[in-house]
């Protein structure tokens, strides 16, 4: 069995002469949280609908909790749980009705699936509501149903297809405190979004597809590969005289103005920034603060998707 | 293939269809309508074939002449034994007429014994064994007693072919329409109102999930036709059983039709329905689809009948019951090899 929960490689995908996913690779470690993030049309839920076994690929292989998706299907099911972009429940059936119906279909134990059923709709809270027809739940109460139907079976990875589209900021932030909880009791998770928030503050890696994966790897990891390192500095007084000063530094690569402030490319700012403290204050500078510039998973993704691949 | 895990997907289905009561309504309207309709025609039926023939009258014959072998035309009879005669255009008063064919004939207070008559008046005739053509013959104080067109006669008749034939061919066209109003919805239903997805990601394969529909419509629509079957015979039996001295039903015939033959055409129903709703991309389609896979299975019953090659018989439906079982398991291999996941997720809009 592989030590890998999700493995794609080369994944690609025809629907008639469209190409709507071409050779994407990527490794999802146990524990993980992956977000495939990508604008409407770039792929993720074709990606996500192969990984699940609902779409053969064209090319290409992917395992799935170490089955493979094309030849062990059923295996590779059984390790996985889906909450698809649309809830999918069974409207005339009560929560507790929908939950039972996919626990028996994986396998749970009775004596265990009532127990499991409360347990989940307990932490999601709704658990007052078992025993409501789905057709009575709001978008939020409805989604919340739909995740506790992919966990019944304490499945081993879970895949999330834009999880909080066209839910209010309150439910949406229920979900994403859940999916925060999962995480930290060690689940795997494939979260698909474009939603950039919740991407960088649910994942600990991020591939941006746009129909090809143009990008792989932590946010952090991400920024360095494509802007070098520098430093803001905000001095009380931004005298252009002090740009002589940082330029004289070895380490210094380019100093520019930006905004009242001193952009200072360099590498290795965790020793240097002191260095430049020190030089800027012996030159005379008041300085109000020194960090490290910081970009955003949006900076990352407009970057990427409007300025093609990172190389 | 794990029949469980068929039967969890039955289940599921079940409890739908009971929180859906428009289902049924829909359901369970052709069973209670077709036990009324077989209640109201077979007892009124029952009741006329069951009618004693009322006695004959003495007529007081006084036979003064005797013709045999003769034919006679434009001829008043009074008083004559005929037999094995001919008589056209005449009259026949208070005689005794045997084995001879009447035309054009008035006869009156005369006994008339294995006669055929065509263009008749009989007035205070006694008619036994005898053919008449019910158009041209008028009948006024006569009594009728085995006879060819005689009316209970008829009636029993009637009785056999509404009870053994056009009743039970109502439960099979029950058996093959009654389906229709869920096995269409199986699939699309899942498609329309997006349960699909999650469905088909779970780890039941092709032949679980098909079964688990067949399932799903079979055993309902089956409780529901042996229910009003035995609702009816125990009303039919109720009613007729004093006026006609037996058991009308059920004999050999219905029990093959409702026990052998109605679940086959139910079964071959529901793969025709489950392979047209896994083909169209929406309910109404289906349905629409549906309601013309009916005709080809009815079709059956009418052709054998009208063209003579089979009435409705334990032999003509062990023979349909053969040929539906090879139909139903070329439907089942195309619903496993034709069962197309992708399709069924991606083209339907």
């Amino acid at each position: 069995m592989s030590g890998l929960a999700i493995q794609a490689r080369g994944l690609t995908r025809l629907f008639g002469t469209k190409l709507a996913v071409q050779d994407v690779s990527f490794d999802v470690a146990w524990g993980q949280v992956f977000a495939l993030l990508g604008p409407n049309g770039a792929g993720k839920t074709t990606t996500m609908r192969m990984l699940c076994t609902l779409l053969r690929p064209t090319a290409g292989t992917a395992e799935v909790g170490g089955f493979d998706v094309a030849t062990q299907p059923i295996k590779a099911r059984e390790q996985l749980g889906l909450l698809p972009e649309n809830p999918g429940l069974y409207e005339s059936l009560s929560a507790e009705r929908n939950l039972r119906f996919y626990g028996e279909i994986y396998g749970v134990p009775p004596s265990k699936l009532q127990g499991r059923i409360e347990e989940i709709l307990k932490t999601l809270e709704i658990y007052d509501r078992r025993g409501d027809k789905i057709a009575k739940f709001s978008k939020g109460m409805r989604q919340k149903i739909a995740i506790a139907r992919a966990l019944v079976h304490e499945p081993r990875i879970l895949f999330l297809d834009e999880p909080t589209a066209s839910l209010d900021p309150e439910a949406s932030k229920v979900v994403r405190d859940f999916i925060l909880q999962l995480k930290a009791k060690g689940g795997t998770i494939l979260l698909n979004t474009h939603n950039l928030y919740e991407a960088q503050r649910l994942s600990d890696r991020v591939g941006i597809l746009n129909t090809r994966l143009v990008a792989f790897g932590s946010p952090h990891d991400l920024a360095d590969r494509m802007w070098s390192r520098s430093t803001e500095v905000t001095l009380k007084v931004p005298d252009a005289k002090f740009i002589t000063a940082i330029k004289a530094l070895g380490f210094v690569k380019d100093v520019r103005r930006e905004d009242g402030r001193f952009i200072v490319s360099m590498d290795d700012p965790e020793n240097n920034n002191p260095r430049l403290a020190e030089a800027l204050v012996r030159a005379g500078a008041e300085v109000v603060s020194i960090k490290e510039r910081e970009h955003s998973l949006e900076d990352i993704y407009l970057k990427l998707i409007r300025g093609g691949e990172t190389g | 293939m794990r029949l469980a895990k068929a039967w969890i997907v039955a289940r599921k289905d079940f409890s739908e269809f009971r929180a859906n009561k428009q289902i049924i309504a829909t359901l369970a309207m052709m069973p209670i309508l077709m036990t009324i309709f077989s209640v109201v025609i077979a007892v009124p039926l029952a009741s006329l074939a069951a009618q004693e023939p009322p006695p004959e009258p003495d007529l007081h014959l006084n036979l003064l002449i005797f013709y045999d072998h003769v034919g006679l035309e434009d001829t008043t009879l009074s008083g004559a034994w005929v037999n094995h005669s001919t008589v056209l255009n005449g009259i026949v008063n208070v005689s005794y007429i045997n084995n001879s064919t009447l035309t054009n004939v008035i006869a009156q207070g005369s006994l008339l014994d294995n006669v055929t008559i065509t263009n008749g008046i009989l007035i205070g005739c006694v008619l036994r064994n005898s053919k008449y053509n019910q158009n041209s013959t008028v009948m006024i104080d006569t009594v009728v007693s085995g006879t060819t067109s005689g009316p209970s006669e008829l009636y029993q008749t009637l009785l056999d072919l509404m009870t053994h034939s056009f009743l039970l061919y109502f439960f099979f066209i029950m058996a093959a329409a009654m389906p229709t109003t869920i096995a269409s919805y199986s699939f699309v239903g899942e498609k329309s109102n997006k349960t699909l997805e999650p469905l088909l990601s779970t780890p039941l394969t092709d032949g679980e999930l098909l079964f688990g529909k067949y399932i799903a419509v079979f055993l309902p629509v089956m409780s529901l036709i042996l229910l009003a079957f035995a609702i009816m015979t125990v009303l039919i039996d109720f009613f007729t059983a004093p006026l006609l001295g037996y058991i009308l039903i059920p004999d050999a015939t219905w029990l093959v039709g409702v026990f052998v033959l109605t679940p086959i055409i139910c079964i071959v129903g529901i793969a025709m329905n489950v392979y047209i709703s896994s083909k169209v991309n929406d309910v109404r389609t289906a349905q629409q689809y549906s309601a013309l896979i009916v005709l080809p299975i009815m079709l059956v019953f009418v052709i054998g009948p009208v063209t003579g090659l089979g009435s409705i018989t334990v032999g003509f439906m062990s023979i349909i019951a053969m040929v539906f079982l090879g139909v139903l398991a070329i439907l089942v291999w195309l619903n496993l090899k034709t069962f197309n996941r992708e399709g069924i997720l991606t083209s339907w809009k």
